[in-house]
């Protein structure tokens, strides 16, 4: 395939609407990055579009709900999203010293500084990977890629190990794992005639498994709604109360002393590319900033260094995963990039990756080019609309988008993904596996262990099967 | 009287169950009326029956946008928009 202009132009546009939409979407309080990120993906890759299209859309949404994400938190202090819960603390410090607009700012660049430190970082981490390949004729990421199954088993275990449910974490990873591989295909284990006649012939992808993880905590909020002590406890009477700021205060100094941090952290932050985007986060936020004396310069370069490390995380994970690997080795390739990584079932290949991760569908160089455009043009407008028009951007999606249209709109592709996919066994797998994901998530064990138990699952099975 | 709404608190918003089942109703159906519809038109032309699943993606998405659209229109945002100074104390409408 080559790159044309015609091409060029499409990738442009793409990654523009996938802006446009993303920066909506972000700005919607409590939406989860995976939740809103995979659906799209799955239209995108189901409607065959080229795959440079998709990446351009891919990456341009991910730098674009990551930026967005914080300016709901700043000016309201309800969480954009998962990524953004660590902004509450130092944008509340900030609204109370009048510096919310301030905040928005600090934040915006903060992402930018995120992704102009992560981007060469992960290239040169891509590039000593092919040195060293081609000084020792050591192919290092084939050896890697070779035990995946285990070291999805070592990632579930160490992501376990750092989160705050260690044991919940530990013990999820077995019974989930062997439970999505059993479902992904009931043959290997048992010959039950009620699952053949459910699942009609059709061999299920990992597609209605990274939806059921996605949702399963709305999915089992909303289940837990039938239970009378719940509803009673959620239900809440009259409207939410949103209070806007407006200010345009300013700090006079310090402020290259916020950048120096946020690009330090970033730096760091790309580099623990392998761990959960949240955890890295919080632990090298507060790093960052426990010397600092001054509450408004603590809570400044708090909310910079947050946003720097979201981004510079997601992307490092996202393309060193890609050009290094070509398999999910980090959270936020395996949770809101796993379309991306899919390597195909049954001998085909994925979209991006071949089958058995035995390498890329597409030349290296030419998925770069589609991952520029997607940046460029996803952090050139986001953070341009951010730094401008942030306060009349929430005003209009809070007065005119409904909590519930965006929920229904997110269950209706989930419903339509999964039925095209495996009809009446897929959206049963859908409910069952996203209700125990959801009730997992709820007990301690996030999205990253469920993601790597859900890709070591068929060591499980073999495993089964070499005792029996 | 005006019968009020139950509403719940989900993903940091108040929104109301009804709404969302009477929306999630008409998005889905929607989307059954684009299944069945592509369906019955495969079983007619040859060239719909080779595209199927690519024709329900498209148009089953097309459904769903469409549906949003419907339900933007009539389910509105339970939310009050306020505008003050920064110098007040912040302050937010918790669960009861």
């Amino acid at each position: 395939m080559t790159i044309t202009l015609s091409l060029l132009l499409q990738m442009g546009g793409i990654a523009l609407l996938m802006t446009v939409l993303y920066v909506i979407i972000g700005i919607i309080p409590g939406t989860d990055e995976t939740s809103v990120l995979v659906p799209m993906t799955v239209i995108l890759v189901s409607l065959k579009l080229n795959p440079l299209l998709i990446m351009s859309a891919f990456i341009a949404a991910v730098v674009t709900l990551n930026i967005t994400d914080s300016i709901p938190t700043a000016i309201t202090s309800i969480p954009g999203g998962v990524m953004s819960t660590p902004l509450v603390g130092p944008s509340q410090t900030l609204k109370k010293h009048g510096y919310t607009s301030y905040s928005v700012q600090w934040m915006m660049l903060g992402s930018l500084i995120g992704v102009l430190v992560s981007l060469p970082i992960a290239l040169a981490f891509w590039g000593l990977f092919e040195f060293i390949s081609v000084q020792t004729g050591l192919q290092i990421s084939n050896f890697i890629k070779s035990y995946n199954e285990y070291i999805f088993l070592g990632g579930a275990v160490l992501m376990s190990l750092t989160s705050k449910k260690k044991l919940v974490g530990l013990l999820t990873i077995i019974p989930f794992g062997f439970a999505t591989a059993f479902l992904r295909n009931p043959n290997l284990v048992i010959n039950n005639t009620l699952l053949n006649v459910l699942m009609d012939g059709h061999k299920l992808s990992m597609t209605p498994f990274f939806l059921s993880i996605t949702t399963g905590p709305l999915v089992y909020g909303l289940f837990e709604l039938l239970f009378p002590s719940v509803f009673q406890k959620q239900q809440v009477e009259g409207k939410k109360v949103v209070l806007l700021e407006q200010d345009v205060k300013r700090v006079k100094t310090g402020t290259k002393k916020v950048v120096k941090k946020t690009a330090i952290a970033s730096a760091l932050g790309s580099l623990l590319f392998f761990l959960s985007p949240v955890g890295v986060t919080m632990m090298l936020g507060e790093f960052a900033t426990r010397d600092e004396k001054d509450e408004v310069q603590e809570a400044l370069q708090g909310v910079a260094v947050v946003n720097g490390l979201s981004s510079a995380t997601y992307l490092a994970g996202i393309l060193i995963s890609l050009f290094v690997f070509a398999f999910p080795i980090s959270p936020a390739a395996l949770g809101p990039g796993s379309i991306i990584f899919n390597s195909g079932a049954n001998g085909l290949d994925g979209t991006f990756i071949k089958f058995g991760n035995s390498g890329l569908t597409l030349p290296k160089g030419q998925l770069l080019v589609a991952i520029l455009i997607g940046l460029v043009i996803g952090v050139s407008i986001s953070v341009w609309l951010g730094m401008k028009y942030s306060r009349k951007m929430t005003e209009i999606v809070f007065k005119y988008i409904s909590q519930e249209t965006v929920l229904i709109f997110l269950f209706s592709i989930i419903a339509l993904l999964s039925f095209a996919e495996a009809g009446v066994y897929g959206l049963i797998i859908v409910l069952a596996v996203g209700l125990f994901s959801g009730w997992l998530n709820r007990k301690g064990a996030g999205y990253g262990v469920q993601f790597m138990a859900l890709y070591a699952g068929n060591l499980f099975i073999t495993l089964l099967k070499m005792v029996f | 009287m005006k019968k009020k709404k139950t509403m719940v608190s989900l993903w940091g918003d108040h929104i109301v169950i009804s709404s969302l089942f009477i929306g999630l109703a008409i998005s889905l159906l929607l989307v059954a009326i684009t299944f069945v519809v592509i369906e019955l038109l495969a079983h007619q032309y040859p060239a719909i029956a080779s595209n199927k699943k690519d024709l329900i993606y498209g148009f089953g998405t097309l459904a769903v946008l469409v549906a949003f659209i419907i339900n933007n229109m009539w389910i509105k945002p339970q939310r009050t928009i306020l505008t003050r100074s920064d110098q007040d104390t912040p302050e937010s409408e918790d669960p009861k």
